[in-house]
């Protein structure tokens, strides 16, 4: 029966509970997608690369050489010599290297130059290797590989003849028509930024490149002068420092060696004072919703003075009345917070396709987190909490409930 | 016998009642020496307003307490109960009937009583319920309508029965009819006395309208018994 009072109540009040309902819903929105966000960033980048031991590029910061190697964020400084990655390909304690050239995009994904070591070696996620979904491997300057992204949102199929561009402009005037390049493999999706991506062979690069400049040339030697950075496995793990000493002290030129997963680190530490900011801001909004609940309820007891008299006198005690309160309080925040995840998972099924394709975020829809639920209960604790100050009025105005 | 002990058994005593809303002796809103309501009695007051009736009512209710021993409802001293108890006591007791107010207006009549029943915690079945809003004329589609809709004539025939459905010794009526039209006063008054009688229960009906001194045995100026103000 209380229930039904308080409900009924709410639904005679509905204009003010409608936008309480909301402000809360709102600010719940944001804390959760603000939380959301950061915990699949932070997941998605972790789960990017796995199982390479060193990121090799030439002398800039730990964070910018790993941003632009592996996340393809930003851009290259300087390249490193053909020569130089022949040195350590070599190498006896590296087991395995990953060449990386970077520069062309098609239609707005990024190009990336490498060789058939890249599926063999790269791993993403728990360490999980590449597969393919359609075709294989390089097999000809000219082979192009898609990442399953790439090949799902622009509807190609094996075979079909692309065009690079220079630069990262979808409608670059300076397109490599001379040079169209055929799809021999689709890659598997693996929700890291492999999926918008293009791989073509590192000859491919560098004959669309002479030729751009120099007017066409036949049977010239494809050996590219210069890569951008390039992964490798060791031998040994325990051999990490003395070969990122190797590199970092290689006479020759400037190079920087980092642990990929201490750059991420570093990354997460930089961004942790971030994170701060904006989870303390949402706390705030949710701070400020839940005052409006307050606000409201208050509002509420004036105008409800004859209605708590008549429950008095129909033998209702104070505490009845002080629960009303708090369990409209409570239906509020239930509902605000229902409504909230509701947007939120429509919002994140909405958009999947248009975050994985702007900024590689592959997010998941499932907000059932422990971390949320926790959450999620202390808003409702704070909406009873909240709710005290004009269930409390409510009270002593049922306690002096007179009318003259 | 029985007829004999009842005519000694008082549904309301008040013997010295002193009450001010302010610490200041000289503000004396009541000042009652003595007087009852026995049981089933029917008792009209007639008073202006302003002069205390709705503040004696309310003592009466247990609304308002007095820090001696001066009123007793239905043999209980209204001051040694403690307010829970009070609560409980007036939920079973007292059937109060105001001159507006008397429903929540977003609920239902049937809600409205079930309210009621829920504080008496009494087990009212719903088709009693109907049986007493059909006999106070109410029509069956008014039943499941908010209150709010209602017409004040209905409203009130409802707040009769949420008075009345706990069975309470003692109905009191805050004028009742002054928000009422000349032909729905006369339908609430003959069904509020045909109900009252029903159920034995005492009524106190308390108007500035003497006109409805006509229904009742015993009649009843508020001046003569409150001499507070009257130097």
């Amino acid at each position: 029966m209380i229930l039904t009072l308080a409900s009924k109540s709410l639904l005679n009040r509905k204009g003010s509970v409608l936008l309480t309902i909301i402000a809360i819903s709102v600010s719940l929105f944001v804390l959760l997608a603000v939380d959301h966000l950061r915990q699949q960033t932070k997941q998605g980048f972790a789960s990017t690369i796995s199982g390479t031991d060193l990121v090799v590029g030439s002398r800039t910061s730990s964070i910018n050489l790993l941003l632009y190697s592996i996340f393809h964020i930003g851009t290259p400084t300087a390249n490193l010599s053909w020569k130089a990655y022949q040195n350590f390909n070599s190498h006896p304690q590296i087991a395995w290297t990953i060449p990386i050239s970077l520069g062309d995009s098609h239609k707005g994904y990024r190009v990336m130059g490498t060789n058939d070591d890249f599926f063999l070696h790269y791993n993403f996620g728990n360490k999980h290797p590449l597969s393919f979904s359609a075709g294989d491997k390089f097999n000809d300057t000219f082979d192009v590989v898609l990442g399953s992204e790439v090949a799902q949102q622009l509807n190609y199929k094996i075979n079909d003849p692309i065009v690079l561009s220079h630069g990262l402009v979808s409608t670059s005037f300076s397109n490599h028509d001379q040079y169209p390049f055929k799809i021999i493999g689709i890659l598997n999706s693996t929700g890291t930024p492999v999926d918008q991506t293009l791989y073509v062979t590192l000859k491919g690069i560098e004959a669309i490149h002479k030729n751009w400049q120099n007017g066409k040339k036949q049977n010239e030697d494809l050996t590219p002068k210069n890569i951008t950075a390039f992964m490798l496995g060791l031998t040994s793990r325990m051999a990490t420092f003395d070969v990122q000493r190797d590199i970092n002290q290689y006479a020759q030129e400037p190079l920087t060696a980092i642990l990929p997963g201490v750059a991420l680190s570093e990354l997460w530490h930089i961004m942790g004072s971030v994170e701060q900011v904006l989870k303390l801001i949402s706390y705030l909004v949710i701070l400020a919703s839940l005052l409006g609940l307050s606000a409201m309820l208050v509002a509420s007891i004036n105008e409800r003075r004859q209605e708590i008299h008549l429950l008095r006198i129909i033998g209702a005690p104070p505490s009845y009345i002080f629960l009303i309160i708090e369990l409209e309080a409570i239906l509020i925040a239930l509902i605000g917070t229902g409504l909230s995840l509701l947007a939120l998972t429509s919002a994140l099924i909405a958009f999947q396709s248009t975050l994985t394709a702007e900024f590689g975020l592959h997010l998941s829809a499932n907000l059932f987190s422990m971390n949320n639920l926790l959450i999620l209960g202390l808003v409702q604790i704070a909406a009873i909490i909240a709710a005290a100050i004009p269930a409390a009025m409510a009270y002593r105005s049922a306690q002096h409930s007179i009318k003259h | 016998m029985l007829n004999i002990y009842r005519q000694y058994t008082m549904s309301i005593s008040i013997n010295n009642l002193t009450f001010s809303y302010s610490k200041s002796p000289d503000d004396l809103v009541l000042n009652i020496q003595h007087w009852q309501l026995h049981e089933q009695e029917n008792l009209f007051i007639h008073g202006p307003s302003g002069c205390g009736k709705t503040t004696f009512l309310n003592l009466i209710s247990g609304l308002l307490t007095t820090s001696n021993d001066s009123i007793k409802v239905l043999q209980r001293s209204m001051n040694e109960m403690k307010g829970s108890e009070i609560d409980s006591f007036r939920a079973k007791n007292i059937g109060y009937i105001f001159q507006t107010f008397n429903l929540i207006p977003y609920l239902s009549p049937i809600e409205n009583i079930k309210i009621a029943c829920q504080f008496s915690k009494n087990n009212v079945s719903q088709s009693s319920i109907k049986q007493m809003l059909s006999d106070l004329h109410l029509e069956a589609k008014t039943w499941h309508k908010a209150t709010h809709f209602l017409s004040m004539g209905q409203k009130q025939r409802v707040a009769i029965a949420r008075a009345l459905i706990n069975q309470p010794k003692l109905i009191i009526a805050d004028e009742p009819t002054s928000s009422l039209d000349e032909k729905n006063r006369d339908i609430f008054m003959s069904l509020l006395m045909e109900q009252t009688e029903k159920l034995n229960c005492a009524l106190l009906l308390v108007s500035h309208d003497t006109s409805l001194s006509q229904y009742f045995s015993r009649v009843e100026s508020f001046n003569d018994i409150n001499t507070a103000g009257s130097l």
